[in-house]
């Protein structure tokens, strides 16, 4: 399975594509999953390539965990199909899918040791005793847990639970490791450790992950590329970058991260730069992001919160633009200021004051011009409802 | 001496489950470990209602259940004979249906009577045999028989017998007789003869009761063995037969009154049975029949006693001639359908008229003189000789 | 924080002796309805009578438990037999039915275990002398297998060792449906999911993950049927006959009608006994201490 859709980077459906040539493991092709009435999934229709960490990302109910589901097996596709190194494998019970699955809660078989939990796939899949007893071993180690093997999982902590569900996964070489909110249940200085030691690992093995997290934060920090859905739709597929600095709509804009979005009106679209007018009559001018935008076309434009500064701050690179505000909260929160303002057309923003930007010169109530470089700001080529508008973060 | 009404459907319905359908499921709550404890705390405590009687003089009969009459449905509602009583005398009378089973309730009884303690009733209506047990462990007080006039009345042939030979400790209840009860529609014929009950044709298909006295007595006298001076030697070809019975299959079960059952739905062929039964059975089913065998049937009779201690002497005295009077009496055949034990309940039935009337005639409540000649009553069996007897035959009912 | 724990300590002190009180009420039950009980077994099981009628005197009699062995071997034997077969036929039963419930009962589930109750509403009496219709010779279900060839004329239910077994396997059967189910319930469904993710076969994943989970129910279940069906004598007496006769036929003849009070003592105690062991070997044999989850 060479053959690699390739289309327009960044955007959704069919644009999907795996980055160079790597081999594709699993192909999901317009799979749509209802529930009686209820649509779990529009429609999921994307590649994941051999060795990828690829996250799927987004609220809950948004069909992250039922895409998951009818990759594993547990669920039949409504419509569409699944391919499973190129061999269709939608209506395959779990048990004949090359893929495993570390599901949320682990679901660690209470009445066995943590060693008979390891080796339970390979046991069924009549691999010799000896070699079960070496790829246990073995798998222990990568876990770092090789001297928990005769303990019981009511036995272990969440974090070691966690790992020997990992374990219990990737011991039989799945051509994909799915993994279900599998840090969901960890306090948080566990669950970043966590991150890192799942990374780590995926290294090792040389595994695909597919990973559904709700956790915007998580996904950036361990994908290589992400699926942003919501409602059963796929918003958008890509590297984490592009994720957080191209956002192809104004849900993706604010679900990754925390977002400044205005609605504005396309003026005019000339080479590289893109000239909006917002609600308040002002100019900007933006970066056209590699789009071309319809003059008259209502577009939005994001800022993130560490992009926007107050006037008397020095902008890093050419002006893009400033709106009057007056400032509603000042936050100390270490690093940085979390400074609100409110605009004059009542949308409130959000900026993130560094020391440079000398936020002690700002009071609550206190008037302000916020400004922020041209390559700060960033149009996503959809609109918003002007009462959306302002700050959009997840949770 | 078991009422079962026949207008009563099903034969499981609890307000059927009568007198006789209880031998042998007493202690139904007992199932394994618990047996044995429980029966022990039983026997070691007041179980049977201490002396309530004691405060209004109120006089207290047990009984068996559905074995008077009284309105329908009442457990312990006061209509007929007993409210009849209480008009005529004055004395306040309280009614209670205590007894399912001899041994059980010599079970509990025997505790208290042991050390002497009163048990509560004043008047209780044991079989004769047990009433005899009762009688010669000294647990029974002497009837004030100058108190009962009308005990002039009574059939003679059931007053003092063998288990009373004075006649002081006990009068008669009721009286019944077992028989041969068959099923015509399994068998094809009419029987007669305790060998029909061996008979290979229904190997698999005869039920014995439970009731040693009717099963080894009926087995015995087919044998020339006479039940009136009863010893364990002299009896042991009738166990052995019944051994022979069972080993080879010829005996299906022993049962208590269900017998009706197993009969009625022709799991048994023919079995031994109680004559007031059959006489209500064969009324709806005209293949049920019932025989007095050749070699003679058991009579038996349920009795009244005052136990040691009893607090209304005077009051039970009062009752007991009150139902020794033939027009009292009639009363009380007309519902139960037993063998009245007093004299001129005929001619009261014939005087009533109507279904009364019908049971004026019928050979098991009235038997004549013939069939009478043909009834043997058990004698008395010393302590000893009943253990042996009851020993012998818990071990080939399996027990 | 040497002042927090001396004040922890005196809090425990306080509360040492809660524990308690709050069991007094279930020692006393225990004590009052188990032990006494049973300690005046073991004094009538060492008692002798005088005479039929009298009441047992303690004598260190010993052969009431000789008397218990020697005769009684077939009553014993067969007791356990077919308590065991009944056991084992409620397992085959009333498991896939638990299953069925807790897997596929939805919202009817406590509806459906209520219809399992419901029967034992009736008495047991009844209800065994109700099976006495059903299974009577010229009955539905004995004329279905007449009907079949082969089967000999005097093919019968009634009066034979499989209508004692069917009886009891009846009378007990909720008692293992029950706790089978509250164990499968408890299961996290979850698991076979796991056991399927990993190549185990639905029928691998009930037979590894789901069975184990659920042996705690089964235990308590054969424990529940298998004790009382060895001690019955209700369904030996309405649908067996002289030659299924149990160790409880003869305890209820030995307690009411030969008035032998030492030797139905000794006879209740060597039961209790042989099921005391059965049930220690039985645990150990399916090691449930381990599945605490």
């Amino acid at each position: 399975m060479n053959e690699v859709l390739l289309g327009e980077e960044g955007t959704p459906g069919h644009g999907a594509a795996v980055a160079g040539t790597a081999d594709v493991v699993i192909r999901l092709e317009n799979v749509v999953k209802k529930f009686g009435e209820y649509t779990a999934v529009e429609s999921a229709d994307f590649d994941i390539a051999e060795g990828e960490f690829f996250s799927m990302l987004g609220p809950s109910g948004c069909g992250k965990t039922t895409t998951l589901r009818m990759i594993a097996g547990f669920e039949q596709p409504t419509a569409g199909r699944i391919l499973l190194d190129g061999v269709d494998v939608s209506n395959t019970p779990p048990h004949k899918r090359n893929v495993n699955t570390v599901f949320q809660n682990y679901a660690l078989f209470p009445h066995m040791s943590v060693f008979d939990n390891v080796a339970f796939g390979l046991r069924n899949a009549k691999v010799p005793e000896a070699e079960v007893t070496k790829r246990v071993t073995d798998l222990l180690e990568i876990v770092r847990l090789p001297e928990y093997a005769k303990r019981r999982p009511n036995q272990l902590s969440g974090g070691q639970q966690q790992r020997i569900a990992l374990a219990r996964a990737l011991v039989n070489l799945p051509k994909a490791l799915l993994l279900d909110e599998p840090l969901g249940a960890l306090d948080l200085k566990l669950r970043q450790a966590m991150q890192l030691e799942l990374k780590r690992i995926q290294r090792e093995v040389g595994i695909t992950f597919i990973f559904v997290t709700h956790d915007q934060e998580e996904a950036l920090t361990m994908s290589d590329r992400i699926a942003v859905m919501t409602q059963g739709r796929t918003d958008q597929i890509g590297t984490p970058t592009q994720i957080y600095h191209q956002p192809t709509t104004a849900f993706v804009a604010g679900f990754i991260g925390t977002a400044n979005l205005l609605p504005v009106t396309v003026r005019s679209h000339e080479g590289t730069t893109v000239t909006v007018d917002s609600r308040s009559g002002s100019q900007f001018r933006v970066p056209s992001g590699g789009r071309s935008h319809q003059p008259g076309s209502d577009v939005t434009l994001m800022i993130r919160p560490e992009r926007l500064v107050p006037s008397f701050a020095p902008v890093d690179g050419v002006a893009g633009g400033s709106i009057p505000t007056t400032v509603t909260s000042l936050v100390f929160q270490g690093p940085v200021v979390r400074c609100e303002v409110q605009t004059d057309m009542g949308s409130a923003l959000v900026a993130h004051l560094g020391p440079e930007d000398d936020p002690g010169r700002l009071s609550v109530g206190s008037r302000v011009d916020m400004t922020w470089a041209y390559e700060g700001a960033y149009l996503v080529p959809e609109a918003i409802d002007p009462e959306a508008a302002g700050i959009t973060q997840s949770n | 001496m078991t009422k079962r009404r026949i207008s009563t459907p099903s034969p499981t319905s609890q307000a059927d489950l009568s007198r006789r359908k209880f031998l042998g499921t007493s202690g139904l709550a007992l199932g394994g470990l618990a047996l044995g404890p429980a029966l022990l705390a039983a026997c070691s405590s007041d179980s049977s209602g201490g002396d309530a009687s004691s405060g209004d003089n109120e006089l207290w009969f047990d009984n068996w259940t559905l074995y008077i009459d009284k309105p329908e449905g009442e457990l312990y509602g006061k209509g007929g004979t007993l409210a009849s009583f209480e008009e005529a005398s004055g004395q306040k009378i309280k009614y209670t249906e205590g007894i399912n089973d001899n041994n059980e309730y010599f079970a509990k009884i025997q505790p208290l009577l042991s050390q002497d303690k009163p048990i509560g009733p004043d008047i209780i209506a044991l079989t004769f045999w047990m009433a005899g047990r009762l009688t010669t462990l000294g647990w029974v007080e002497k009837l004030p028989l100058d108190k009962i006039p009308n005990s002039a009345n009574l059939i003679e042939s059931l007053t003092k017998p063998p288990s009373d030979p004075t006649g002081e400790y006990s009068l008669p209840w009721q009286a019944g007789m077992a028989g041969i009860a068959y099923n015509k529609s399994v068998t094809g014929r009419a029987l007669n003869s305790v060998d029909d009950l061996f008979d290979p044709a229904f190997k698999g298909k005869i039920g014995m009761l439970l009731e040693m006295r009717d099963t080894i007595g009926l087995i015995a006298m087919s044998l020339g063995i006479d039940l009136a001076t009863p010893t364990f030697e002299k009896f042991q070809p009738a166990f052995d037969k019944l051994k022979e019975g069972v080993d080879s299959g010829q005996i299906r079960q022993f049962t208590g009154n269900d017998y009706v059952d197993d009969l009625e739905q022709g799991s048994f062929a023919a079995c031994i049975g109680w004559s007031g039964d059959v006489v209500q059975l064969s009324a709806s089913n005209p293949d049920i029949g019932f025989s007095i065998p050749e070699s003679g049937g058991t009579l038996w009779f349920d009795t009244m006693q005052i136990p040691v201690g009893a607090s209304n002497v005077e009051g039970a005295a009062e009752w007991m001639n009150y139902v020794y009077d033939p027009v009292n009496a009639a009363k009380i055949t007309a519902e139960v359908q037993y063998i009245s034990p007093v004299q001129g309940v005929q001619e009261e039935l014939r005087k009533m008229g109507g279904d009364a009337a019908a049971l004026a005639d019928s050979q098991l409540i009235f038997p004549d003189a013939s069939t009478l000649a043909t009834l043997q009553s058990w004698g008395n069996l010393d302590e000893e000789e009943e253990a042996l007897f009851d020993a012998e035959f818990a071990k080939i009912t399996g027990a | 924080m040497a002042a927090d724990t001396s004040s922890d300590d005196r809090g425990l002190r306080k509360g040492k002796w809660a524990p308690y009180g709050l069991l007094s009420p279930g020692i006393l039950w225990l004590v009052l309805f188990f032990l006494v009980p049973v300690m005046i077994l073991v004094r009538t099981a060492l008692s002798s009578k005088a005479s039929r009628f009298a009441n047992p005197e303690f004598s260190w009699q010993f052969s009431n438990f000789t008397s218990a062995f020697t005769d009684y071997g077939p009553q014993f034997a067969r007791s356990f037999l077919f308590a065991g077969i009944a056991t084992v036929s409620a397992i085959l039963i009333g498991y896939p039915l638990a299953y069925w419930i807790a897997t596929q009962g939805g919202r009817w589930k406590n509806l459906l275990i209520g219809l399992v109750v419901v029967p034992f509403f009736t008495s047991y009496l009844i209800r065994t002398i109700a099976w006495t219709s059903l299974l009577k010779d010229d009955g539905v279900i004995l004329n279905v297998i007449h009907a079949i060839p082969f089967v000999p004329q005097d093919f019968r239910l009634l009066a034979t060792p499989a209508g004692v077994i069917g009886g009891l396997t009846y009378n007990f059967l909720s008692f293992m449906i029950l706790p089978i189910y509250v164990s499968l319930e408890k299961i996290d469904f979850r698991l076979t999911e796991a056991a399927a993710d990993l190549y185990g076969t639905p029928w691998q994943a009930f037979k590894k993950v789901v069975l184990p989970l659920s042996m705690p129910g089964v235990f308590a279940g054969s424990l529940l049927v298998f004790i009382p069906a060895a001690g019955d004598y209700l369904n030996n007496r309405y649908l067996g006959s002289p030659k299924t006769s149990m160790i409880g036929t003869v305890v209820q003849d030995k307690f009411l009608v030969q008035f032998d009070y030492p030797v139905a003592a000794a006879l209740s105690l060597v039961l209790m006994a042989i099921i005391t062991t059965m049930v220690l070997i039985y645990s150990k044999f399916l090691g449930t201490e381990g599945l605490a989850v």
